[in-house]
C-alpha cells in the first residue's frame, strides 16, 4: 500500500464557518485597514453592500454544506450600520442550527451604557454568543475608547463572550491601545487576541515598511482554519485573512449561483487544493517555472497568499498550470477505471 | 485504500498514514467523538509531590486508546479516505507542574501522535524560581502556555519575586521557542510588566484571558440560547472520570467513564449517557433552576448557564 495519498486531489475542504463581510463601508477610515473600508466604501471597490436577501439566501443554503461548521460570522466594513439588518440575519442564523453566532464591530454604536445594553440585549435575544471588537492605536482616531468600554461591559452583562482584536506594529503595540480602555472594562472580556498589522490594504500606503513586524518563515498550511467567506461583492473565498480582498481568484459569486454550488466548485479545484493542504510556499515551484520572480519577505503565510492572488498574471499563471495538471489527472483516472475494469472482468 | 490523519499546530502541518487495522476497525457514524475535539487533563500533584494525581503514564496509556478509537470513528464517513483533525488539543492544568516536568515528555509524545498540540498553564512565579524546568517543559514541545500571572487572586502581587526584568526574561524564552502565549489574569499586571511591549512578544501572534484565572465577573443568564458545543471538551479530573464540560466535573452521574474503561464501554462508546449530549450540543440546557446559586463551589469561574444548570444536575445526583 502506497503511504503517501493523493492528499491534496481527494479530501474534501472544510470549513469552521460561515462569514459574511456585508458592506465594504465603515464609519471610520482607520489607516492599517486591511479592507480599505470607509464611509465611502472601499477605496478600490467603492460602496459594496450585500442585498438582505442575497445574504440570507446564503445563510439558508450554506446550511445544507456538509463540510462546513455550524458556525455563523458577520462583519463588514461595519455591519452594524445596518443593525436592523444585522439582528435578522443573526435569527436566521439561529434558525438553521447553528450552534456559534458572533460578529466583528468598532463599538462605535456604544457611546451611551445605556445604548449599549439596549442593543448587545438585542443581539442576545437574536441569538448572537460572540462578539469580536476591533481595537487599536489606528481606531481611536474614529471611535472612542469609551465607546469600546461600554461596549465589553454591556457584552458581559448580557451573556455575550467578547473577544477585543488588537494590531500591532513596531512603535504601536498591545497596551498603547488597551491603556486607553477602562480597567473594570478590560476584566470583563472573554480574550483578548494581539497581532501583527499585514502590509496590505491601506496600510500599505500609510505605514511606514520598516514598522511592519515580518518573518521569513513562510511555510506552513491553513487547512484547519478555513472559513466559507463572501466577500461585499458576493464572491465567494477559503478564508477572510486577505485572499477574500483579491479579485483574481475566482470561485464564483453569491448573486449568481447558489453558495453550495461554489463551495462544491472550490473542492474540486486542485489549486485551491494545494494552496490549502500544502500551503502558499507550495505553489512557489510552479512560479518560478514560469520564470516569474517572488519576494519571499512577507508577514507571515496569509500576507504571502494575498501577495500572490492580489497579482493577476501569477494568479493567470497558476490557474493555466493547474487546469493542465487537473487535464492530466482526469485522463489518468479514466485510464486507471479502464484498467482496473479490464483486470476485474478478467478475474470474472 | 490509501489513508492519512492530517493534524495542525498553529500553521504547522502533520501529517501520517492510518494502519491498515484502523481502516478495518473504521464506523460510518463518528457517534459522540464528533462532539469532543478538545481534552482537558485538570489534575494536581499526588501526595509526594511527584507525579500527577492520575499518573502520567496512566494518562498516556488512556490517551493511546483514545487516539486509535478517535481515528476509528472519525475517518471521513464519506470516502473513508482521509481525515482532518482540524485544530485539537490536549491541555494539562496543575498546579506546580514544573516539579514534574521530566515527566510530562511522555505525555507529550502521545499527544503529538494523535497530532494535537499540548498546552499547559503555567504560574510566572514558578517559571521565575525554576529556569532550568521551564526549559525541560520547552524541550517537550508544548505548543502553546497560559502563563498567569502571579496571585491573580489576591489583590496584591509579590512584587520582589515577580520583578519586571525577570518577567520580561521568562516571557522572552518562552517566544523564542515559537510557544503561543496567553497571558491570563489582570490585563493590568501584564501592561505594568512591560512583557506586552516586547518586540519578540509583538511580532507574533498572543493571546489574553483575563478571566482565566480569578473572578469572572460572572455572564448573565438571559436568553435561551446557550449551545454547550463550543464548551464542550473532554474533561480528565484527578478521579480518573471524563467528563463533557468542566461545568459538570465532579458530578459523577454526568461522567462519561473512567480512563480506566474500555472506551466502548464508555458514553463515547455504547453506554447510555444521563445527559443528552447531542440536544446540549445544539441548543444547550434547558434551567429549571432560579438564578440563586447559595453557595457554589465553582464560584464564578463558569457561565452563569453553566453554574445554573449545575445546580439542577446536583439535584438530581
Amino acid at each position: 500500500m502506497n503511504s503517501e495519498p493523493h492528499l491534496e486531489k481527494e479530501m474534501a475542504i472544510c470549513y469552521n464557518s460561515l462569514v459574511i463581510e456585508s458592506t465594504t463601508r465603515c464609519n471610520a477610515k482607520c489607516a492599517h485597514c486591511c479592507q480599505n473600508s470607509g464611509p465611502k466604501g472601499s477605496d478600490l471597490w467603492g460602496d459594496e453592500t450585500l442585498t438582505s436577501e442575497q445574504m440570507e439566501t446564503v445563510v439558508q443554503d450554506a446550511a445544507r454544506i456538509e463540510t462546513l461548521g455550524k458556525r455563523f460570522h458577520l462583519a463588514g466594513g461595519e455591519s452594524f450600520l445596518d443593525l436592523e439588518g444585522c439582528l435578522r440575519l443573526f435569527e436566521l442564523a439561529k434558525q438553521v442550527g447553528c450552534t456559534e453566532i458572533a460578529n466583528t464591530t468598532n463599538a462605535f454604536w456604544a457611546k451611551k451604557p445605556a445604548k449599549a445594553i439596549a442593543i448587545c440585549e438585542q443581539m442576545r435575544a437574536a441569538g448572537v454568543t460572540r462578539m469580536e471588537v476591533s481595537w487599536d492605536y489606528w481606531h481611536s482616531a474614529y471611535v472612542s475608547p469609551d465607546a469600546v468600554s461600554n461596549c465589553l461591559e454591556a457584552s458581559a452583562e448580557t451573556g455575550i463572550f467578547t473577544i477585543l482584536r488588537v494590531l500591532t506594529t513596531k512603535s504601536h503595540c498591545a497596551p498603547e491601545a488597551l491603556r486607553m480602555l477602562r480597567t473594570e472594562a478590560l476584566a470583563k472580556v472573554g480574550s483578548v487576541m494581539v497581532g501583527p498589522v499585514f502590509p496590505t490594504g491601506r496600510a500599505a500606503q500609510t505605514i511606514e515598511s520598516s514598522d511592519f513586524f515580518k518573518t521569513d518563515n513562510l511555510k506552513g498550511a491553513c487547512f484547519s482554519l478555513l472559513n466559507l467567506v463572501v466577500n461585499p461583492r458576493g464572491n465567494v473565498f477559503p478564508c477572510c485573512a486577505g485572499l477574500d480582498q483579491t479579485d483574481n481568484l475566482n470561485f464564483g459569486n453569491v448573486k449568481n449561483e447558489s453558495i453550495t454550488e461554489i463551495a462544491e466548485r472550490m473542492n474540486n479545484s486542485l489549486l485551491l487544493r494545494i494552496l490549502v493542504f500544502g500551503g502558499p510556499s507550495k505553489l512557489v515551484p510552479y512560479l518560478r517555472r514560469s520564470g516569474i520572480e517572488i519576494e519571499m519577505n512577507h508577514t507571515n503565510m496569509c500576507h504571502f497568499c494575498r501577495y500572490i492572488f492580489s497579482d493577476p498574471d501569477r494568479t493567470r499563471i497558476l490557474e493555466k498550470q493547474f487546469q493542465r495538471l487537473e487535464r492530466v489527472d482526469r485522463a489518468l483516472r479514466g485510464f486507471r477505471t479502464k484498467r482496473d475494469g479490464g483486470v476485474q472482468a478478467s478475474r470474472e | 485504500m490509501r489513508c492519512v490523519v492530517l493534524g495542525q499546530s498553529g500553521t504547522e502541518v502533520f501529517k501520517r498514514a492510518v494502519s491498515s487495522e484502523t481502516q478495518r476497525q473504521t464506523e460510518a457514524d463518528p457517534g459522540f467523538a464528533g462532539l469532543f475535539k478538545n481534552i482537558c487533563f485538570r489534575q494536581e500533584l499526588d501526595e509526594q509531590g511527584a507525579d500527577l494525581a492520575v499518573p502520567v503514564d496512566r494518562l498516556a496509556e488512556w490517551l493511546d486508546r483514545y487516539n486509535a478509537w478517535f481515528e476509528q470513528k472519525c475517518l471521513s464517513a464519506a470516502s473513508r479516505a482521509f481525515m482532518i483533525t482540524q485544530n485539537r488539543s490536549a491541555a494539562l492544568t496543575c498546579e506546580r507542574l514544573l516539579l514534574i516536568c521530566d515527566k510530562i515528555g511522555m505525555l507529550a509524545e502521545k499527544v503529538h501522535a494523535g497530532l494535537m498540540q499540548l498546552q499547559v498553564t503555567l504560574d510566572l512565579a514558578s517559571c521565575i524560581e525554576d529556569r532550568e524546568r521551564l526549559e525541560t517543559l520547552l524541550d517537550t514541545g508544548v505548543g502553546k502556555i497560559y502563563l498567569a500571572a502571579p496571585n491573580a487572586d489576591r489583590k496584591k502581587p509579590e512584587p520582589d519575586r515577580c520583578l519586571p526584568d525577570r518577567c520580561l526574561s521568562v516571557v522572552e524564552s518562552i517566544t523564542q521557542r515559537n510557544v503561543r502565549l496567553v497571558f491570563t489574569g489582570p490585563v493590568q499586571f501584564w501592561i505594568e510588566s512591560g512583557a506586552l511591549e516586547l518586540e519578540g512578544v509583538n511580532a507574533l501572534n498572543f493571546e489574553m484571558s483575563p478571566q482565566r484565572c480569578g473572578r469572572t465577573g460572572s455572564l448573565r443568564y438571559r436568553r435561551p440560547f446557550d449551545p454547550c458545543k463550543a464548551r464542550f471538551q473532554l474533561f480528565v479530573c484527578v478521579d480518573g472520570l471524563i467528563y463533557p464540560c468542566d461545568g459538570v466535573a465532579g458530578l459523577a452521574h454526568c461522567a462519561l467513564g473512567s480512563i480506566a474503561d474500555d472506551l466502548a464501554d464508555t458514553v463515547l462508546g455504547s453506554r447510555a449517557s444521563f445527559l443528552d449530549l447531542k440536544t446540549l450540543s445544539a441548543g444547550g440546557p434547558e434551567i429549571k433552576a432560579s438564578e440563586d446559586l447559595g453557595e457554589d463551589r465553582l464560584g464564578d469561574t463558569l457561565p452563569l448557564v453553566c453554574r445554573l444548570h449545575r445546580k439542577d444536575l446536583l439535584k438530581d445526583a
